[in-house]
C-alpha cells in the first residue's frame, strides 16, 4: 500500500462515481480520520475532502486499494467495538492510536500530510507565505526581520 | 555564439562523459575548454529557468529521478544539471584528517576504513578553483551570504551553548551578482531549482560554457546502459537508449562515469563481460560496496517569537565547532550543524499526528531548524547491487540499496541531536523535535568505487581512474575513499577539475 503515498500529489480528476451506500459510509469514516490525523479547527471539511479526493478516485479504479481502505475502516470498527465513525472522539483517537503501526494508518497519514500542507488555504492558516518568485523573493519582504533575539 | 558541435556515433576520438551534474558537467566543461572533444550523455531532459517554479511537487515531477529502486531511499535528479538543480549549495571543505581516516581514527570494527590516496594539500588548489567557478560566498572576494532569520536564531543559540565558529560563508549561492548570474533574492525554494540561477548549477554554468568552446555535445534523454570494451580490456564505446528508447552506440577514446553513485554502480555492473565477469572495473570486488550516506538528521524547534524560516536561502550558514576529531565525545570523526529552513510540507515531517501535529503546524511561523551532517564510516555490507529478478522498462535489473548506520554514526547522531536540542533550548524553545526516529539521508551518496592506493582495496586510483581499465574514469561521489563530514558537492567539483587536468595531460603525452 505504500505506493499510494504519492497519489495525493498528482492531478485531481474531476467527479467521482455515485457509489453505494456503503461507499458513502466509508468515505465519511476516511474524512473523519483525515481530520483527526491533522486536526485544524480553522479548516472546514471541504479541505479534507480535497485532500482525500485523489486517493478515493484511485480506489474507484483499483480494487486492491479499495479493499485495503475497507479493511482499514473495519479494523477501526473492531477497535471501537462498533461503528468507529460514530464513536466518541476519545474512543476514535484511542482506536487510531492502536492501529498506528498498520500500513493503512501510514498510507492515510502520508496521503493527508503531503496534500494538506501543500494546500494554500492551510498555508494561510499556519502562516506559511509560500511561492515568492512573483514578488522578487523575500529579499525585501522580511527575510532578516527577526526582532526578539537577545542583543549581541 | 558558436553552434554546438555534433559528433558522429562512430567518432572514436571523443571522450564520453555520462552524467551532467556536479561531477560530469564540471569535467565535461573542463575538458572541452582544453580543446578535448566531449560527448555528454544525460538521462534526463533540459529545463530552462522558465521551467523552474515555486511548486515542490511539480518540480519533483520535472526533475526528480523516479525510476524504480529497492531499499534505502535516495533523493536525486534526472535532468540536465543533475542534483546540482536540487542541492542547497553548502560548500565546506574537507579537513586534513578527513583524508587520513584510517590513520587518524585507527581500526574500527565492522568498517573497511582506509586513507584517501591524496591529501588536503594536494586538493587545496582545486578547492580554490572550484570555489571560484561556483561563486562560493566568502571566497574570491565575495561577501558572506546574508544572514536570514533562521540563521540568526541558529547563531544566537550556538553562542548560547559556547560555540564560536559560525559562518554564512561557503555557500554556492551568489551573495552578489557573479559570473553573469544574479545575486540571491531569498526566494526560499532552493531545492526546487533556483528560478533566477543565483545558486550554482551546471545547467546554466558548465553546460552552456562547454557548448561555447565548440568541443562539446550534450545529448539529453540519453540513458547509458552499457560500456563496451575490446579484447585488451580497454573501453571503446557506450550504449545508450535515446529519447525514443532506440539503442545507440557512441564510440569513445575514454569514458567518464558520473551518474551519482546509484546509477554509476548499476552501469558498471550491467557492463559485465567474460573478461570482467563481476562488472566493469571490479576485480577488487569493492564495486557497489562501502556505500556511504553521512549522518543526516534534522532538529526543529518552536521558538518564543516569529522566525519565518521559509523566507530566504534554505541552508545559507553552518556551525563548525563539532567538525573535528575529538574522541572524548565518544566517537570518531565530526559533524557540521547546518541551517535548514522549511516549507509547510517539510516542517510537517516532524508533526506526528493528532494534537501533536496541530500544535506543531499551527506554530509554523515560530519554527526554526537545523540539519546535522556527519562522517559515516564505510562498511562492506552497505552496498548497491542489481535486483536478481525485477527489471525496468528497458528490461534491465533495477538497483537495490542496502544501508544501515554504523554504531559510530549512531553514537555521533545522539551527540549531535543532543547538541542541536540544547542550542534551541538555550533560546527558550517550547517544543523541540528531531528526526532520529526516521532513517535520514539519501541526498549524499558516496563511496561505491572508492579511490585506493592498493588496487585490492578499491575500484579507482588517486585520479579516479579505474585500477583495472586505464581509459575508464569515475567522476562523481563514488570515488570518495571516506565520507568526511562536509556536504560532498564541493569536493566532487574539485576532484573533477583535477581529473580533467590529469586526462588532458595523459592525452598530451599520448598515453590515453
Amino acid at each position: 500500500m505504500a505506493s499510494v503515498a504519492s497519489v495525493a500529489i498528482v492531478a485531481t480528476l474531476p467527479g467521482c462515481s455515485p457509489g453505494t451506500r456503503r461507499d458513502e459510509v466509508e468515505r465519511r469514516a476516511l474524512l473523519r480520520m483525515a481530520r483527526l490525523l491533522y486536526p485544524h479547527d480553522g479548516l472546514d471539511d471541504g479541505i479534507y475532502r480535497d485532500v482525500l479526493q485523489p486517493l478515493l478516485v484511485r480506489a474507484d479504479g483499483d480494487g486492491a486499494l479499495a479493499a485495503d481502505l475497507r479493511a482499514g475502516i473495519e479494523m477501526l470498527d473492531r477497535e471501537a467495538d462498533g461503528s468507529w465513525r460514530t464513536a466518541s472522539p476519545d474512543r476514535q483517537l484511542e482506536a487510531l492510536d492502536n492501529i498506528q503501526e498498520s500500513a493503512f494508518f501510514e498510507t492515510m497519514r502520508d496521503v493527508v500530510q503531503q496534500a494538506l500542507y501543500e494546500h494554500p488555504t492551510v498555508w494561510e492558516l499556519i502562516g506559511y507565505e509560500g511561492p515568492s518568485i512573483q514578488y522578487g523573493g523575500y529579499l525585501h519582504r522580511g527575510f532578516d526581520d527577526i526582532d526578539w533575539l537577545p542583543v549581541e | 555564439m558558436i553552434a554546438p558541435r555534433q559528433y558522429d556515433l562512430s567518432d572514436d576520438r571523443v571522450v564520453v562523459v555520462i552524467g551532467s551534474g556536479a561531477g560530469g558537467g564540471t569535467l565535461a566543461n573542463e575538458l572541452a575548454r582544453k580543446g578535448i572533444d566531449v560527448v555528454c550523455l544525460e538521462a534526463g531532459g533540459r529545463l530552462t529557468l522558465a521551467d523552474v517554479v515555486n511548486d515542490a511537487p511539480l518540480m519533483d515531477e520535472r526533475m526528480g529521478w523516479h525510476d524504480e529502486r529497492r531499499g534505502a531511499g535516495v533523493w536525486l535528479c534526472k535532468t540536465v544539471g543533475g542534483t546540482t538543480m536540487r542541492w542547497s549549495g553548502v560548500c565546506p571543505r574537507f579537513l586534513a584528517h578527513e583524508f587520513r581516516a584510517r590513520t587518524t581514527y585507527g581500526a574500527m570494527d565492522d568498517t573497511t576504513l582506509i586513507d584517501w590516496p591524496l591529501t588536503l594539500e594536494e586538493l587545496e588548489p582545486y578547492y580554490d578553483k572550484a570555489e571560484a567557478k561556483m561563486g562560493v560566498s566568502g571566497t574570491n572576494g565575495l561577501p558572506p551570504s546574508a544572514e536570514n532569520n533562521n540563521f540568526k536564531v541558529l547563531k544566537a543559540g550556538a553562542r548560547g551553548i559556547g560555540y564560536t565558529d559560525i559562518t554564512t560563508s561557503h555557500i554556492a549561492i551568489n551573495p552578489v551578482p557573479y559570473d553573469g548570474r544574479p545575486g540571491c533574492q531569498q526566494i526560499g525554494f532552493c531545492n526546487q531549482g533556483c528560478a533566477i540561477g543565483a545558486k550554482w548549477s551546471t545547467l546554466y554554468t558548465e553546460i552552456p560554457k562547454a557548448e561555447q568552446t565548440g568541443h562539446f555535445e550534450l545529448r539529453t534523454n540519453a540513458m547509458a546502459i552499457r560500456i563496451n570494451h575490446d579484447e585488451r580490456g580497454q573501453v571503446v564505446s557506450v550504449v545508450y537508449a535515446d529519447q525514443d528508447g532506440i539503442l545507440r552506440e557512441q564510440k569513445a577514446r575514454a569514458v567518464c562515469v558520473a551518474c551519482n553513485v546509484v546509477e554509476t554502480t548499476r552501469l558498471l555492473l550491467l557492463s559485465e563481460s567474460s573478461l570482467f565477469p563481476d562488472g566493469l572495473a571490479n576485480s577488487s570486488g569493492h564495486l557497489g560496496k562501502n556505500y556511504m550516506r553521512h549522518l543526516a538528521e534534522g532538529v526543529r524547534a518552536v521558538m518564543p517569537g516569529p522566525v519565518n524560516q521559509h523566507r530566504g536561502a534554505r541552508q545559507a550558514g553552518f556551525i563548525r565547532d563539532e567538525h573535528t576529531h575529538d574522541p572524548v565525545r565518544g566517537f570518531a570523526g565530526g559533524y557540521l550543524m547546518e541551517l535548514s529552513g522549511a516549507s509547510a510540507a517539510s516542517f510537517s515531517r516532524y508533526a506526528g499526528w493528532g494534537g501533536d501535529a496541530q500544535r506543531w503546524m499551527e506554530n509554523f511561523s515560530y519554527g526554526a531548524g537545523l540539519f546535522l551532517c556527519g562522517e559515516d564510516p564505510p562498511q562492506e555490507n552497505n552496498r548497491i547491487s542489481l535486483h536478481p529478478t525485477d527489471k525496468d522498462e528497458l528490461g534491465l535489473p533495477i538497483p537495490v540499496l542496502e544501508y544501515s548506520h554504523h554504531p559510530n554514526t549512531k553514537t555521533m547522531m545522539r551527540h549531535a541531536v543532543a547538541q542541536g536540542r540544547e542550542l534551541y533550548s538555550a533560546l527558550g524553545a517550547t517544543d523541540i523535535r528531531d528526526s532520529s526516529n526516521r532513517p535520514g539521508g539519501g541526498c549524499h551518496n558516496m563511496g561505491v568505487a572508492r579511490m585506493s592506493t592498493d588496487p585490492s582495496d578499491g575500484v579507482t586510483d588517486r585520479w579516479g581512474q579505474a585500477h583495472d581499465i586505464p581509459n575508464l574514469f569515475i567522476s562523481d561521489g563514488s570515488v570518495f575513499s571516506t565520507s568526511g563530514a562536509p556536504n560532498p558537492t564541493l569536493t566532487i567539483v574539485a576532484l573533477a577539475i583535477r581529473q580533467a587536468d590529469y586526462i588532458a595531460e595523459r592525452m598530451a603525452r599520448g598515453t590515453l
